[in-house]
């Protein structure tokens, strides 16, 4: 059995492993969740909210599209049912870093993302 | 024998087409790559028949068709139904599975393992059922082969498990079929997920418009913005904030600030707005493939 192979087949024993784990959390967790949904509106700000993660790094374009920072803040209709537990991400617009270790993966092909 | 140096392994990159889009799964090993597709498969057949619209043979087409009647559901639906309705909790009802205000999402009754629909009401689980369905894939891919992966269901993005050496790179554009050389921006994400939702991509219901509903009026929102981009630390934050971002028009560059969300709004006319530090479009290099290079 070649190396590949072997980590193939080690993948999928912990993949059964992990889908028989996987399979009884995700029902205790729409348990939880439908007991919060269920309760009322009222709720919303105790199921856990929109969570901010910190995001984009890199950036280039090649559109016609011109960029403008965006801010202001009038209050919304919804700001009294959320409150995201992490600060916005820093801003970067310099290019994407070397790799920081011989051991890391390179980069793959862009993903798009789009409306769909 | 000699020692040989370690191997960089270039992410391998599989993609089909199901539940209607374009399923995209990358893996920063190939090796696991099939036992990924395998166990991606799983969870867009799991979702496609518990949530489908379209399917004749879907639990949510047998539950609407029973609306007015308690009616027991699987796991799969029941947890479907729970995150649209957190979803629309979060939003403040812009983003609504019933595609209605009134009574919306509020009229639905969960208990335990059974769901009851109000006589009349038929739920739309589609964009919250995509990106669990990436969410929920993502990690437990990452689970099983402790592997870096990033699974896009038309567009909508999950990453989970140590990302590539500078993080997922990501086009963000009007339309996920487009190629990566379409109008838009390049932008990483270690983490999380990263959504976008367009008036570009969908006619709406007769035809017309687009496809996103304003709950509050029951037809098609106003065309403020054509596209929005919002990264969060789930796939399915993202979705329900991108969305949300259409239907609230000019609020919501502030509604996204207010939420401590990152985001990317392309006005109808084509400029760029941006939100919570998400980057400016500096000119970058065009990317190419060094994965090949190093393979």
């Amino acid at each position: 059995m070649n190396h590949a192979q072997a980590n193939r087949d080690a993948a999928f024993d912990r993949l059964d492993r992990v889908n028989r784990r996987m399979a009884v959390g995700s029902v205790l967790g729409a348990g939880v969740l439908m007991v919060l949904v269920a309760t009322d509106a009222h709720v919303a700000h105790h199921i856990s909210t929109l969570t901010a993660t910190p995001a984009a790094q890199t950036s280039s374009s090649s559109s016609d599209e011109t960029s403008a920072a965006t801010g202001s803040d009038d209050g919304s209709a919804t700001s009294s049912e959320s409150s995201p537990s992490t600060a916005s991400p820093a801003a970067s617009s310099a290019p994407a870093p070397a790799p920081a270790s011989s051991a890391a993966a390179p980069a793959p092909a862009p993903v798009v993302s789009g409306g769909s | 024998m000699s020692a040989s140096a370690p191997t960089i392994s270039a992410p391998a990159r599989v993609e089909w087409t199901a539940i209607g889009t374009t399923a995209v799964l990358v893996v920063c090993d190939p090796a696991v790559l099939e036992p990924a597709r395998v166990l991606l498969a799983s969870e867009l057949d799991r979702i496609d028949r518990a949530a489908s619209s379209y399917r004749a043979d879907s639990e949510l087409t047998a539950l609407n068709a029973r609306a007015g009647a308690t009616v027991s559901v699987s796991a799969a639906l029941a947890e479907a139904i729970a995150t649209a309705c957190q979803a629309a909790a979060i939003s403040g009802g812009l983003v609504d599975p019933t595609l209605s205000a009134d009574p919306g999402w509020r009229g639905i009754t969960l208990t335990d393992w059974s769901v009851r629909l109000p006589s009349g009401m038929r739920l739309d689980l589609g964009a919250s059922a995509k990106a669990l369905c990436a969410d929920r894939a993502a990690r437990r891919i990452a689970a099983a082969t402790g592997v870096g992966v990033l699974v896009s269901l038309g567009g909508d993005i999950a990453v989970a498990g140590p990302a590539p050496a500078g993080g997922w790179l990501i086009h963000v554009t009007d339309d996920h079929r487009a190629g990566p050389e379409a109008p838009g921006q390049r932008v990483t994400i270690c983490e999380g997920g990263l959504a976008t939702s367009s008036t570009t991509v969908r006619p709406g219901p007769d035809g017309h418009g687009h496809h996103i509903i304003d709950p509050r009026r029951g037809t098609p929102a106003d065309v403020h913005w054509r596209t929005v981009s919002v990264t969060a630390a789930t796939c399915v934050d993202a979705n329900t904030a991108a969305t949300a971002a259409i239907v609230l028009g000019p609020d919501a560059p502030a509604w996204l600030a207010a939420q401590g969300l990152s985001a990317r709004l392309v006005h109808a006319d084509g400029s760029v707005a941006t939100v919570g530090g998400w980057p400016e479009g500096d000119p970058m290099p065009a990317w190419k493939p060094e994965a090949e290079s190093l393979s």
